[in-house]
């Protein structure tokens, strides 16, 4: 005999399935950088995404049709991610420039190195500041680096701040002013010209 | 405003987040002041370098992995969400349906037994015993009737076993007397007759599970 409270049942669960992939798919490269720029490392990035998205899953029910997806799923990513940064602490991501990189087919092939140590256009090089920000924003606390990701990455205002991480929008000025500040003292070098400029306070 | 003031705000105003009033404090200050000049000059390059920061691609087998995790999850039927009854309620459950019927039933076997068979259970009736002394407890007591003609029975309801209330029977002034229900039972017809018609009646209703019946000790003559 079929169970119809079983297929009603089983019929829900892959609808909630499906809905849930189309979001993931609509949300995965976000949650995939926040999770990149807090942790500076791409396995742990890696993880760190996977688990927000199994915990959305898992309280998938609790969020309410209609309200803003994006602001619910960023407070779960926020306390996994501060957490988690925090209970890891700081493994830095060391990657051997003489390690042979593995194609996607199989093969695997030596890396390019180009030589630009003596080019003045290093210091304004793309991926050089990237790395500059990124050690940066690894020098701060977890709260201040979030909330920076989240406004100058994301692009969040300080309300929407506040709500995906549960305080209040001064809380959230302090801890943006705070971050930048560390930032400011830390990317300096990587604009020596406009260091240069920055007169002693 | 000070510089120390002014560089507080400086993040703030960058983003744009400042009321009008701080805003146009801050801006007149910075066009004074060239050192927090220089600090917001430097704020708003962070803002610029890290909101242009090469956004990296998600790996592809995200998705597949957490699906993968998803599907590992152990199936919720909304049948197993419901919370299951622990073993301690089971009993209560069952104890709730049985126990006042199981009381019930001794309760009406004991008086049938002395009736029928005139043989006194307790052995402690007597003609001139009070049922209940004013002295002593509440207890339940329960007695055959002396004789046939000192007799006049008196079958009293008490409700509330089931419901767990306590019975006085200390008076029964304030309890449902069986008489009385006999009584509005057979509306139209004549009161309590024979002790064999109460029986009758006091079996009838004893289907109603939520009634106990007891039998207090019968002689009244006092």
């Amino acid at each position: 005999m079929v169970n119809q409270q079983a297929l009603a049942t089983t019929a829900q669960h892959l609808s909630k399935e499906a809905e849930f992939e189309s979001l993931v798919l609509r949300y995965q490269n976000s949650v995939y950088n926040i999770a990149l720029r807090m942790s500076g490392n791409p396995d742990e990035a890696q993880d760190l995404a996977q688990e927000a998205f199994v915990r959305a899953y898992r309280s998938f029910d609790s969020y309410r049709r209609g309200t803003s997806f994006d602001k619910w799923l960023y407070r779960i990513v926020t306390n996994l991610y501060i957490d988690e940064v925090r209970r890891r602490r700081r493994k830095p991501y060391i990657e051997s420039l003489d390690e042979r990189i593995t194609m996607s087919g199989g093969d695997e092939v030596d890396r390019e190195i180009p030589d630009l140590s003596h080019s003045p256009e290093t210091v304004y090089d793309r991926e050089h500041l990237d790395k500059c920000i990124q050690s940066a924003l690894a020098e701060l606390p977890p709260e201040f680096r979030m909330a920076v990701i989240l406004c100058d990455i994301e692009g969040f205002s300080y309300e929407e701040i506040a709500q995906i991480m549960g305080t209040s929008i001064g809380t959230v000025r302090s801890r943006i002013h705070r971050g930048r500040r560390g930032l400011r003292e830390r990317i300096a070098p990587c604009f020596p010209a406009r260091s240069g400029e920055v007169r002693p306070t | 405003m000070t510089c120390n003031m002014t560089q507080r705000l400086i993040s703030a105003y960058v983003d744009r987040e400042l009321s009008e009033d701080e805003r146009a404090r801050v801006r007149q200050h910075l066009a004074l002041c060239a050192e927090c000049m220089a600090v917001y000059e430097m704020t708003l390059e962070v803002k610029t370098a890290l909101g242009s920061m090469a956004p990296s691609p998600c790996p592809e087998c995200l998705w597949e992995n957490v699906r993968d995790r998803i599907e590992a999850l152990p199936f919720q039927t909304e049948l197993e969400c419901a919370p299951r009854p622990s073993p301690l309620r089971a009993v209560w459950s069952f104890a709730r349906l049985v126990v006042p019927a199981a009381v019930a039933g001794t309760i009406v076997a004991i008086p049938l037994v002395q009736m029928i068979f005139g043989v006194n259970v307790f052995g402690l009736a007597g003609p001139r015993q009070q049922p209940l002394a004013s002295s002593s407890p509440p207890r339940l007591m329960i007695t055959a009737p002396a004789s046939e003609e000192s007799s006049s029975t008196r079958y009293q309801a008490v409700r509330g076993v089931a419901s767990g209330q306590t019975a006085s029977m200390s008076s029964s002034s304030g309890l449902f007397g069986l008489d009385a229900a006999i009584r509005r039972n057979d509306k139209g017809s004549e009161g309590p007759s024979s002790p064999e018609r109460q029986l009758d009646l006091l079996l009838r209703r004893m289907q109603d599970s939520s009634l106990t019946y007891t039998w207090i000790g019968g002689s009244t003559h006092e």
